[in-house]
């Protein structure tokens, strides 16, 4: 049986992805800062990648499954069948400022956000959807700093427990997205694998 | 002289093919069209750009990718987008109502844009077939027959998804045009919390599998509506007709496929193969297309993309050009008598 390719992000998820998998049987490890590895039951070749590049190398069928967060889905543009919602690892895109920020947008004339955020394709559609012109600023990490050291007053960033925006003098204005982790398919690999990719979705989905 | 950095850059979205590779391709489009010509398919050429508003109500979820250009007289210009529907407007202009059938093949290239990481999408060469005026299942089943026939000519492993946009239609009448847009991709993406209507429509809309299957989901489905229900089971009689003659491997059922485009109908399909992150072909049925061009003609096609398939096809030993061998003879005229001689007995030679 030729296994099915997964692609499973480096980061926060990981080790959560791992247990998980472990507990239904298809346990895994990266021995020797190897990016790949198969499953001890042999239904799963697994490849390690960055969370930005997890949906190329599904979008291009290298991998014909991926897991990961909704945010890093979207920021892709990619569109994969949807096969599994996971109950872990769940998280919210959220609006923040420094505390006791003023609104003054209003008083500027401008009337637009101006936003620091990884999170550029979700920010811009989020708020052209509420009606609300923004300027985004691209950061790719540490974009707390933004409105502490006067960058961009609003940040939009995922957050999980609020300790590093409380840590900055930052707080939550809104939260704009509950973030869950989904297990998608490369939509062609998904129509050569039904089979074996539908019981490994059974496999996964036993408490 | 053009600086280094110009001269290499290569603008997204072309495609450049020399010697041996476009040498394979003309064999693959010679293939095909001689097939085709074995058919009774006859060569159509469509322009290579044409009027956007034509087309622009019939692009759907394409009109992000489409190329639009002014001309000099300032109209607005699309290039070739889909050569299916600029095949339906040459067509609706020059056959009339009641025209005896008509089958049309084609071999042309297309142009939309293509995000810059998106290297996977090679749609840019297209091979096809129309069968214009072929109403009800049997101008279906001969197209399907005429796509297994192509895709065993390049040697394909491939299998072809069947499904048909009147399931959708039948099961979803009446949603205005956002809504529908959204179901439609509620099944496209199997997000099937997304999808409006009762839990019997995620079971039908989730379904791949063979004609006994498929027969026996619909027989446990209750909830279903005697249109829906008609429409599915002429899906899988017609997976049935093709595995009458042998095609049980080739063909599925596979009612998440509702079909990309928005002119589709009836009948949709796509084909698939391994290694390919991407349908190869897709098609289906499309009864009012031709009507928004001025003719009311059923039609049915498909197309190939080329590109995609390319590197999987078998062709066995190709006569290249570039096993040509130099011809004996001091001189030009020398050469050229024995050159004469070797390329009469097939072999290909450089003077």
């Amino acid at each position: 049986m030729t296994p099915l390719t997964l692609a499973l992000p480096k980061g926060r998820l990981f080790e959560q992805v791992q247990e998980h998998f472990a507990a239904r049987g298809l346990v895994f490890d990266f021995n020797d800062r190897k990016l790949t590895a198969n499953d001890s039951s042999g239904r799963l070749k697994i490849i390690l990648v960055k969370n930005a590049d997890l949906p190329t190398y599904v979008h291009h069928g290298i991998a014909g499954l991926g897991l990961c967060g909704d945010d890093v889905v979207y920021e892709s543009g990619y569109e994969f069948p949807h096969l599994l919602s996971f109950d872990f690892g769940h998280t919210s895109m959220a609006l923040a400022a420094r505390k006791n920020h003023v609104r003054t947008e209003h008083l500027s004339g401008s009337g637009h956000l101006t936003i620091a955020t990884k999170f550029t394709r979700f920010t811009r559609d989020y708020f052209h959807g509420q009606g609300v012109p923004v300027k985004i600023i691209r950061l790719d990490g540490s974009v707390e700093l933004a409105p502490v050291l006067g960058l961009a007053p609003y940040i939009v960033d995922l957050v999980e427990t609020g300790s590093t925006l409380k840590a900055n003098g930052l707080e939550v204005l809104e939260t704009l997205k509950k973030i869950g982790v989904n297990l998608f398919a490369n939509a062609a690999y998904y129509k050569l694998h039904y089979q074996e990719i539908g019981s490994l979705v059974d496999t996964l989905r036993t408490s | 002289m053009n600086p280094a950095s110009q001269l290499y850059k290569l603008p997204q979205g072309t495609e450049r093919l020399m010697l041996e590779e476009a040498f394979r391709r003309q064999e693959l489009v010679r293939r095909v069209q001689d097939l085709f010509t074995r058919w009774g398919y006859q060569p159509v050429q469509t322009p290579v750009f044409d009027f956007y508003d034509l087309y622009s109500p019939s692009l759907g979820r394409n009109a992000d990718s489409v190329y639009r250009l002014l001309d000099r007289e300032g109209d607005l210009l699309i290039l070739r987008s889909d050569i299916t529907l600029f095949l339906a407007r040459s067509m609706g202009v020059a056959l009339r109502e009641g025209h005896a059938p008509l089958r049309v093949c084609y071999a042309d290239t297309i142009l939309r844009h293509q995000e810059l990481d998106d290297i996977a999408a090679n749609e840019f060469f297209q091979v096809g077939a129309e069968f214009l005026g072929a109403s009800g299942p049997d101008g279906d089943l001969e197209m399907l027959l005429l796509l297994e026939a192509v895709v065993a000519a390049l040697g394909l492993k491939a299998r072809v998804h069947l499904g048909s946009r009147a399931v959708f239609d039948a099961a979803f009448p009446g949603l205005e045009e956002r809504a529908r847009a959204k179901a439609l991709e509620a099944v496209l993406l199997r997000r099937w919390d997304e999808l409006p209507g009762h839990g019997d429509f995620r079971r039908l809309f989730g379904f791949i599998g063979n004609p006994d299957e498929a027969d026996r989901l619909l027989a446990s489905l209750a909830q279903l509506d005697p249109s829906v229900r008609s429409q599915a089971q002429m899906t899988v009689h017609l997976v049935r007709r093709l595995a009458a003659l042998g095609f049980q491997d080739r063909f599925c059922v596979d009612f998440s496929e509702v079909g990309r485009q928005n002119y589709y109908t009836g009948l949709v399909f796509q084909v698939y193969l391994e290694g390919v992150g991407d349908a190869v072909a897709a098609g289906g049925r499309y009864d009012r297309l031709l009507a928004r061009f001025g003719l009311d003609s059923p039609s049915v096609g498909f197309s190939l993309h080329l590109g995609k398939v390319e590197t999987f096809a078998q062709l066995g030993e190709l006569n290249s050009p570039a096993t040509a061998l130099p011809a004996d003879g001091k001189t030009l005229e020398q050469r050229w008598k024995a050159a004469q001689k070797s390329r009469m007995a097939g072999r290909n030679v450089t003077l």
